[in-house]
């Protein structure tokens, strides 16, 4: 069983169908790639997983229960954490509030040992506690905002985006950590739009296209034969393109 | 000199007190973007609460504006539960609905209570600050207006709960996304700033006469205060409500009080356009 | 064609429906004056008796109803066969003047009222004047309104006297009381609401102050619904007045009063208006009411009142007084009862031409300041004189004309 599957899940805004008959399956202790070209609907598609954005049609199971109709925190509760794109601190609190609030529901004992961890894992934010989060740079708001996730513990981790806009060396450090969350047994779904810092980390690989998959595999064709990926981004599925 | 410094005083403690009567405001406007057209209500609601029970147990007044605090809230949190969390995706029938709970409210005041404005009997006679004369009710009134002003703000910025309500004024989707029910810390926003409302309506009871619509006057100084504090910013509120106090009594003494309500919203006006954040450019726009 | 057939059909229907009324009407109801004894005399009563002016409209109430139950059990109007009199009661609430203008046709439209009691408010009074001279109906007014004799109606009839005659001759007894108890009064101050009727009787005071010489410190208008006094007590004292005209609703009244007294002032205050005159000024403002004085139309210490005080107290133990409109009222009840027994006759207008003619000096209908009820032409009451009271533990107390005067006026320097 997988610790997370969406099954066949619709989603969208209005009108506008986002994401289509979205059928993947997050396995324990792997990472997910989630790539395609702007608006194919990555986003949408961890949003709908998380319940931030409801779905049309479908299923979202965790650990083979349907958790479709939960609310965004009730799933979130479950085990499931989400990094936003764009970060989504809460800036009228200081970077320790923020990540406290990410333990909201552990003990105060616990939510000190998680703290600790984050701070090993991103030491600069050790010296910025006290800070208020709406005066961070990017790179420190990204790791505040992966740190705050972290403090759930969550089983499976959604990051999207988390290159965006930040400078080559922050994004190799958050990069760096992403193994180490693997190692600790965590899942993660990683949408992004560079798409060679995902191959060199994640173990499967989804392409999406117009809210459709256009690729789901290992992505290993793609390291031994990048320009096939640029037919895939373009619509074309791999078989097709490779002829 | 006396009267510039009479001004000030009166205006200082008249400031506490419209601290209190905006905070609630503030909080449900801050936390729950919902714009309280109810709050006259629930200010008035306080203030029959402290009357009544005055009447029925003698209970003195500065007491009772926690009873009034705990009545309201229990009043907010069923409109809340029954109504409001329905209207979630309709800005304009929760408009209808607040503003249609103050005309109940109104309706069932006159029916109930009659039209007799009613007032609390206390007097705690006058101190004298030098030549100014200051009633001790007004100084009660001010130094609990001030603690509940202060106790409230402490608990938002010092418990965790009370930092969960400020991160679902920032960014409530991340709230739900780190596991926090905010329907509770809504629900619970929204019975804190109903209580607070009217927390206010007692202690404007301890000097004002009120009737069953009375509770309008007071909201539009609440309104004025949020809008010039800055929305959800309460300590933008604090400063607000002194800035206000000083143009209300000022105008009043300098010019004509015919001017108060000209003079306060062109106070908004000007807010709004010289910094629509706020006096403190950290409220939302 | 045949649309012109069915107009012609339909007219001649409304017609018959008419005839048929009519016809019914004279079976059923008869003439007015042959009316069996049994049938009571309808006096329609139209009041504030909810909304912001209850208290006023709530007295004549208590008033009309209680003098109505003071005469039936007499034996009712002998005259007309002992027939017994009946308060047929409007409720205006804070209705718009146009509105009450229709409660008013309503009222006689449906009711064979003899008379008809109110309106309290000017504004209601003068809306309502046109109506009673176009249905003929005789109205007697608790209202101060100089306009509603000075307009040419025949069918007005005015308790108290003149708004203007109150206002001036209000200043002028306090200040001439003043003098007389060696109370120095050289600046004044005005505040009062800002509604139009209070800046008309704000104004004319002031103008008595003037031609007095008492210097005005500072006049100062507000809008009703007070949220804060404090800054007005201190505007309106910065002059250091020793005279305040103050007026405004009761709720306003008393934090202004509240502001004054905790800002220092302990010197009088005229008021004007309902506030003063409402039994419950001194319960809802307290201390600082002592000692304010106002004009009224009427007062419980009033000769010949003291019958009619006594049951009214006991039958609204409250009040340990009626109210000035629980006064006029009862005083409009006994004039309507003479004017029945005068005329023989239950005709709205019989009743009116015995109004102009009546004259009342002993009894409850002669309890008015100058203690007889007599109207002239225009409906005013003759030789009316305002009463001026000061309030006094609590009790408003005549203090002028000197001749009833039931208290000597106290002034604290």
């Amino acid at each position: 069983m997988s610790l997370l599957s969406s099954v066949a899940v619709s989603a969208g805004y209005g009108d506008l169908v986002a994401i289509d008959n979205i059928t993947i399956d997050v396995e324990e202790n792997s990472l997910l790639g989630v790539i395609g070209p702007n608006g194919a609907g990555k986003s949408t598609f961890l949003r709908a997983l998380t319940g931030v954005v409801p779905l049309r049609g479908g299923q979202v199971l965790w650990q083979g229960t349907d958790i479709g109709h939960l609310p965004a925190d009730a799933r979130a509760r479950k085990g499931i954490s989400m990094v936003q794109e764009g970060r989504r601190l809460f800036p009228s609190l200081t970077v320790r509030d923020n990540l406290e609030l990410g333990g909201f529901h552990a003990s105060r004992q616990e939510r000190a040992e998680r703290m600790t961890e984050v701070v090993d894992l991103f030491p600069a934010l050790g010296g910025i506690m006290d800070r208020s989060a709406s005066v961070l740079s990017g790179g420190e708001q990204q790791m505040v905002a992966l740190g705050r996730a972290l403090m759930a513990r969550p089983q499976c981790l959604l990051v999207d985006e988390p290159s965006l806009g930040l400078a080559p060396l922050i994004v190799d450090e958050i990069y760096e950590a992403l193994p180490t969350l693997i190692e600790r047994g965590m899942s993660v779904v990683l949408v992004e739009q560079e798409v060679d810092r995902v191959l060199e980390v994640a173990d499967s690989l989804v392409v999406l296209h117009e809210g459709r998959i256009v690729y789901l595999g290992d992505g290993s064709e793609f390291r031994e034969n990048p320009d096939s990926l640029a037919a895939v981004y373009l619509g074309h599925a791999l078989d097709e393109g490779a002829a | 000199m006396d009267t510039l410094a009479n001004v000030i005083v009166s205006s200082i403690l008249l400031g506490g007190v419209y601290f209190i009567l905006s905070l609630g405001l503030n909080i449900i406007l801050g936390v729950l973007d919902i714009v309280n057209f109810a709050h006259g209500a629930l200010i008035i609601l306080g203030a029959y609460s402290t009357f009544l029970i005055n009447r029925a147990l003698h209970w003195d007044p500065f007491i009772l504006v926690l009873v009034d605090m705990v009545v309201v809230g229990v009043i907010g949190a069923v409109l809340y539960l029954c109504y409001l969390r329905f209207t979630v995706n309709s800005p304009l029938v929760r408009m209808f609905a607040l503003i249609g709970f103050n005309s109940v409210v109104a309706a069932l005041l006159l029916i109930f209570m009659g039209s007799d404005y009613r007032t609390v009997p206390i007097d705690l006679g006058t101190w004298y600050l030098g030549p100014i004369p200051i009633r001790v009710t007004q100084v009660i009134a001010f130094a609990f207006a001030i603690a509940l002003g202060v106790i409230t703000i402490v608990l938002l910025n010092r418990t965790k709960v009370g930092k969960a309500v400020k991160a679902v004024t920032d960014d409530r989707t991340s709230v739900q996304l780190a596991g926090i029910n905010d329907r509770r810390l809504s629900l619970l926003a929204f019975t804190v700033g109903a209580g607070l409302a009217g927390a206010a309506g007692g202690i404007i009871s301890t000097y004002v006469t009120f009737g069953s619509e009375s509770g309008l006057a007071f909201a539009i100084i609440a309104f004025a205060i949020v809008i010039v504090g800055g929305l959800g910013d309460i300590w933008g509120g604090a400063v607000a409500s002194l800035l206000v106090a000083l143009v209300l009594t000022g105008v009043t003494v300098y010019l004509s009080s015919a001017l108060t309500n000209t003079a306060l919203f062109l106070l908004v006006l000007f807010v709004l356009l010289v910094r629509p954040r706020g006096i403190l450019g950290r409220g939302r726009v | 064609m045949s649309t012109h057939l069915s107009r012609a059909r339909r007219v001649s229907m409304a017609a018959g429906v008419a005839l048929a009324g009519l016809v019914l009407a004279s079976c059923g109801g008869g003439d007015l004056d042959e009316k069996d004894a049994s049938e009571p005399i309808q006096i329609g009563l139209i009041e504030p008796m909810s909304g912001p002016f209850a208290d006023n409209g709530t007295q004549a109430d208590r008033g009309a109803s209680l003098c109505v139950e003071q005469i039936n059990e007499a034996g009712g109007i002998a005259a007309l066969d002992g027939a017994q009199l009946q308060l047929v009661k409007q409720d205006t609430g804070n209705a718009q003047p146009a509105q009450v203008a229709n409660q008013a046709q309503s009222l006689i439209d449906n009711n064979d009222l003899s008379a008809m009691i109110g309106a309290w408010a000017s504004s209601y009074t003068l809306a309502i004047a046109p109506v009673m001279e176009q249905n003929g109906m005789p109205l007697l007014t608790e209202s101060f309104a100089d306009d509603i004799v000075a307009q040419g109606y025949q069918f007005i009839f005015k308790i108290p006297a003149a708004a203007s005659v109150m206002g001036e001759q209000g200043v002028t007894v306090v200040l001439d009381l003043a003098e007389a108890n060696n109370y120095d009064i050289s600046k004044a101050a005005m505040v009062t609401e800002n509604t139009s009727s209070a800046q008309v009787s704000a104004a004319g005071a002031v103008g008595m102050l003037e031609s007095r010489g008492i210097e005005i410190t500072g006049e100062e208008y507000f809008a009703p619904g007070l949220t804060d006094a404090n800054s007005l007590a201190i505007k309106v004292l910065a002059g250091d007045p020793d005279f305040l005209f103050a007026q405004g609703g009761l709720a306003d009244m008393k934090i202004l009063q509240e502001a004054l007294a905790a800002q220092g002032y302990e010197g009088p205050i005229l008021g004007s208006g309902s506030a003063l005159v409402n039994p419950h000024y001194f319960s809802t403002v307290g201390e600082p009411a002592n000692g304010a004085f106002t004009s009224a139309g009427w007062n419980w210490d009033l000769p010949g009142a003291e019958e009619f005080v006594k049951q009214f107290t006991e039958a609204n133990e409250e009040f340990d007084f009626p109210g000035q409109e629980a006064g006029e009222d009862c005083v409009a009840v006994y004039a309507i009862a003479a004017a029945l027994e005068e005329a023989g006759s239950r005709d709205p207008k019989a009743v009116r031409d015995a109004l102009s003619t009546i004259s009342i000096t002993e009894g409850p209908g002669s309890m008015v300041a100058n203690g007889a009820l007599e109207f002239e032409d225009n409906g005013a009451l003759k030789d009316a004189t305002p009463v001026i009271v000061q309030w006094q533990d609590g009790k408003p107390r005549t203090v002028f004309p000197e001749d009833i005067a039931t208290a000597e006026p106290i002034f604290t320097q």
